[in-house]
């Protein structure tokens, strides 16, 4: 089984870039109709990872090479590798016998840093103040991401169900089916918190500071050009599939449940079906309607009412699996 | 914090930088803070006050369009005002109404770039594309009277205006500023998640800074001072409509944003009392004459333009061409003293929400 699933790795390595090149398309789409536009083709994104990777990669002259280049690929490698610890729809994860909850909770950070060693190595001023922020940036949102994440294992723990903190036995036991009112009240708090943190963790507008193109002028990625920009602009496509797996992966791990080959295909479609709705929520409507914040009003949002939140949360669910 | 001291770096905002024109501020910055900043003009300098002294009339009318892209209308009627004061020569009736309708609607037009712009610094996506978007029925509107979209090519010419409104203009008009108020209520819409949280309190002009640095137009009006030449210098005939000059005392980014929004509703107003009263008669179209001499004199006249304050000196020894042209664009003091004093003790992320709030135009600095 285990070779199987290790040969298969390649293959949904693929599947994933091209699901998230086709997300980014439909994102951009739904945004322009928004904006009262047609929009590109929904083949763009692809267009445009294809003419990067013919285009000239620039090194700058002031940058540690090394590291510049090996960043995007960094990126792209562990955002893609989040992926094989999740499950879909029901299905166990690729690499579901060697990980758990934690070991994606700190998967998440590895992308984002590697953003940031890239910047600071590319020697650009704009580049270091972007990759500045983007640390404050990760820093404001770990922690209620944290908290919304240890909840639900903590539930899982008192509801006796082994190995809490393994993704698999969360989606075996939908957590909805674990709380009383005061839980569900809880739970629904939990996921609205998390609902605000990915879109700090994909960077987009409200939340993209760290590039900020009429700030700093692209921030931590000012610098790169040609392959290497197509790497992180296919590690962002993907971003979007991952984030919103642990979400579905969290609280909405229902399949349709049908049997046979109709179900794996009615399962597929439902599932997504489910990433676009929560990328469209989490993703594109912010996008559309807010402007970009500032650091400070960042870490004010992440800090003060998203811990509010996640910890009256916490509170909640606690209180009802205690009574 | 010191200039000088070694924890700050050069931040440069322009001239190669998505956030800004052909423009560049040199920017002092500690960690987030820019300690000062120095602007640094001349990238769109292109002569205009020498190439006009070359040219007669009619060719220098077609020069005007060029001193501010944003606005062409309005700089030509500057410059056909400050012929026509120094030959005296009586204009049509009608031709006073088309041109304070234009400059009207190019205000409306370079409003809605500023309030693009303004929403393209602050990450707003959507004000962007849709204001720019709504620009374009405007400029269907100057394609269908003058011929040109963005360049009129010197509509507004001494003697009057180049050539009649057409018939389906009038109806095209009030079309498109019913299209226009609808856009201004979305904008309101969304003002609260957009560009509220990112312009209040940010880039406070005061009172008196605003009369110390020069400041003109809808910068000084929204730091408390009522000054507009509409008014105060009445040209045209605009002494003979009703519109309210909005002002603000607050004096920073956001009360110079709501501004713009104010003012494109009195251009509106304005521009439905002209269409119902522009006389009915039929207008001949000005034609280039050749060998045709400016009467001696000097002139200084201003006008108010989106920006603030726009004048032409002309002097003329009654040769075809004038003898010295002095262009004042209002973006000159906006964007060197104003923006140098806003710009000293902010957040690097306010420096575009300060940048573009003072609504500015490198070409009509340039010149």
């Amino acid at each position: 089984m285990m070779w199987i699933n290790i040969a298969l790795i390649p293959v949904a390595g693929i599947v994933a870039l091209l699901i998230g090149l086709f997300y980014a398309g439909l994102d951009r789409i739904i945004a322009a109709r928004m904006q009262e536009r047609v929009g590109p083709p929904i083949t763009q994104p692809l267009l445009d990872v294809a003419k990067l990777m013919i285009k000239q990669n620039i090194v700058p002259e002031h940058s540690t090479g090394w590291l510049f280049n090996l960043m995007p690929i960094v990126c792209l490698a562990s955002t893609l590798a989040i992926l094989f610890y999740l499950p879909f729809g029901g299905y166990a994860p690729l690499l579901g016998e060697h990980g758990d909850l934690i070991l994606v909770l700190y998967m998440l950070i590895i992308p984002a840093l590697a953003m940031v060693l890239g910047g600071f190595s590319s020697g650009s001023p704009y580049a270091t103040v972007g990759a500045q922020r983007k640390m404050v940036l990760m820093m404001s949102y770990e922690f209620p991401l944290a908290i919304s994440v240890i909840s639900i294992a903590w539930l899982l723990t008192v509801s006796n169900i082994a190995d809490p903190f393994s993704l698999q036995s969360i989606t075996k036991n939908p957590v909805w089916g674990l709380v009383g009112p005061l839980g569900l009240v809880g739970l629904i708090l939990q996921l609205l918190v998390l609902l605000f943190v990915i879109p700090g963790e994909l960077g987009r507008i409200p939340f993209d500071v760290h590039e900020a193109t009429s700030e700093i002028a692209g921030g931590l990625l000012v610098e790169y050009s040609g392959r290497n920009l197509a790497l992180f602009y296919l590690a962002d496509a993907v971003k979007v599939v991952v984030f919103t797996s642990v979400i579905i992966a969290l609280f909405f791990p229902y399949g349709v449940g049908l049997s046979g080959w109709w179900g794996v295909l009615a399962d597929a479609v439902f599932y997504f079906v489910k990433l676009f709705v929560l990328m469209f929520f989490c993703s594109t409507l912010i996008r559309v309607a807010m402007s970009r914040f500032k650091i400070t009003q960042v870490v004010y949002a992440y800090w003060i009412p998203a811990i509010i939140v996640s910890l009256t949360g916490l509170l909640l669910v606690l209180v009802d699996a205690l009574s | 914090m010191n200039e000088k001291s070694p924890t700050t770096y050069e931040l440069l905002f322009g001239p190669a930088h998505p956030g800004s024109g052909n423009f560049s501020v040199k920017l002092r910055v500690s960690g987030e803070q820019v300690v000062s900043a120095r602007s640094d003009p001349g990238y769109l300098h292109r002569g205009f006050e020498k190439l006009m002294e070359y040219r007669d009339r009619m060719q220098n009318s077609i020069l005007s369009d060029r001193v501010c892209v944003l606005e062409a209308l309005n700089w030509n009627l500057v410059h056909a005002e400050a012929v026509d004061e120094l030959t005296g020569e009586e204009i049509p009736d009608k031709a006073r109404y088309i041109r304070v309708l234009m400059a009207e609607l190019s205000r409306i037009q370079s409003h809605l770039i500023w309030y693009g712009a303004l929403s393209m610094g602050l990450g707003f996506d959507t004000g962007f594309k849709v204001a720019f978007g709504y620009r374009d029925y405007l400029l269907d509107i100057f394609e269908l009277v003058t011929g040109g979209r963005v360049y009129p090519a010197g509509y507004i010419c001494p003697g009057g205006v180049r050539r009649d409104l057409p018939d389906s203009a009038k109806t095209k008009i009030e079309k498109t500023l019913d299209k226009m108020k609808i856009m201004l209520r979305k904008c309101e819409n969304f003002e609260k998640t957009t560009l509220y949280p990112r312009t209040r309190g940010v880039g406070v002009l005061e009172r008196q800074d605003a009369l110390r640095l020069g400041a003109t137009g809808p910068i000084a009006r929204a730091s408390g001072l009522y000054s507009d030449v509409r008014v105060d210098d009445p040209y045209e005939i605009y002494s003979e409509l009703d519109f309210e000059i909005p002002t603000r005392d607050e004096g920073d980014a956001y009360a110079r944003c709501l501004l713009g929004r104010l003012e494109m509703r009195e251009s509106m107003r304005i521009i439905r009392q002209v269409l119902e009263r522009m006389p009915e008669e039929k207008l001949d179209p000005v034609k280039p004459k050749i060998a045709h001499k400016i009467p001696e004199g000097e002139v200084y006249v201003r006008n108010e333009i989106a920006r603030g304050e726009a004048g032409i000196y002309m002097k003329s020894i009654g040769e075809e061409t004038p003898y010295r042209c002095k262009i004042r664009g209002p973006s000159l003091l906006h964007m060197i003293p104003v923006l140098e004093h806003l710009l000293a003790g902010c957040q690097i992320a306010d420096v575009p929400a300060i940048y573009w709030s003072l609504n500015i135009c490198p070409a009509d600095m340039d010149r």
